[in-house]
């Protein structure tokens, strides 16, 4: 919360801000050959999507304290390919993300590579917004006047 | 075959979708390996890019092209400490992080 009224603190008058956050859910392997996808399952990521959870609602709160307001908003999918399942455990481990598979998604991905080449994909949800930042509003104090 | 990030360009779609980075002063919190910076700094009048992990910072900073030195800066600092101007930037780029 203090980040984002820095932040607010930091733009110009006319300042935005881009917001661009995984979905609160769970990311999905597949494996991608040819022209066929094969859907395995999802990547267990629950610290991650209790922050993002608590991420956004910081945002709501400062929306709702007219700090920010939201503009526009793009969905989208990312997708992050990989050669085997071991290049990605190595780069999500090498991050230090904290994540669990079944060991059953992971023979599967490994048995249809082996089998058949493609890349290992992980697509993740993600949402993009801008927020316009609006100006602080001074309380209006009134005040008598003094001779 | 190596490891390849949103090869598709969904990302970068939509960043530009949603903002025109063209003469901004850019303030990027959590930028992390310069991964998000990479697709928009070239448009910006500047980057300060922030975040507290000096390893990726390090990383950040040795990957930045010779046409983006001078214009984009990389600091190992927490958004919550970092000495930021006040009415310094006219788009904040929150990405990944918080």
């Amino acid at each position: 919360m203090h980040a984002l009224r820095r932040i607010h603190r930091s733009l110009r008058d006319n300042g935005v801000l881009l917001d661009v956050h995984p979905q609160p859910v769970n990311s999905r392997l597949e494996v991608w050959q040819e022209n066929r996808v094969h859907s395995l399952g999802e990547i267990e990521q629950e610290q991650d999507i209790r922050e993002i959870v608590e991420s956004r609602a910081c945002l709501t709160k400062l929306e709702n304290e007219s700090v920010f307001e939201t503009i526009e908003r793009r969905f989208f999918d990312m997708f992050e390919h990989y050669p085997s399942v071991e290049a990605w455990l190595e780069r999500w481990n090498r991050k230090g993300w904290v994540f669990a598979v079944s060991n059953e998604v992971l023979e599967s991905a490994r048995g249809l590579l082996t089998a058949a080449g493609g890349e290992l994909i992980v697509r993740e949800p993600v949402r993009a917004s801008l927020l316009q930042r609006l100006p602080v509003t001074g309380r209006y104090v009134r005040t008598r006047a003094v001779r | 075959m190596d490891v390849s990030i949103d090869p598709e360009g969904h990302e970068v779609d939509a960043i530009h979708d949603l903002v025109d980075f063209s003469g901004q002063d850019v303030l990027e919190v959590g930028c992390g390996d310069g991964r998000m910076t990479w697709r928009y700094a070239e448009r910006a009048a500047s980057v300060l890019a922030l975040d507290p992990n000096e390893e990726a910072i390090n990383k950040a900073s040795n990957a930045t092209p010779r046409k983006l030195r001078g214009k984009v800066v990389f600091k190992a600092e927490d958004i919550n400490e970092a000495a930021i101007p006040r009415d310094g930037f006219g788009v904040a780029v929150l990405s990944y992080s918080l």
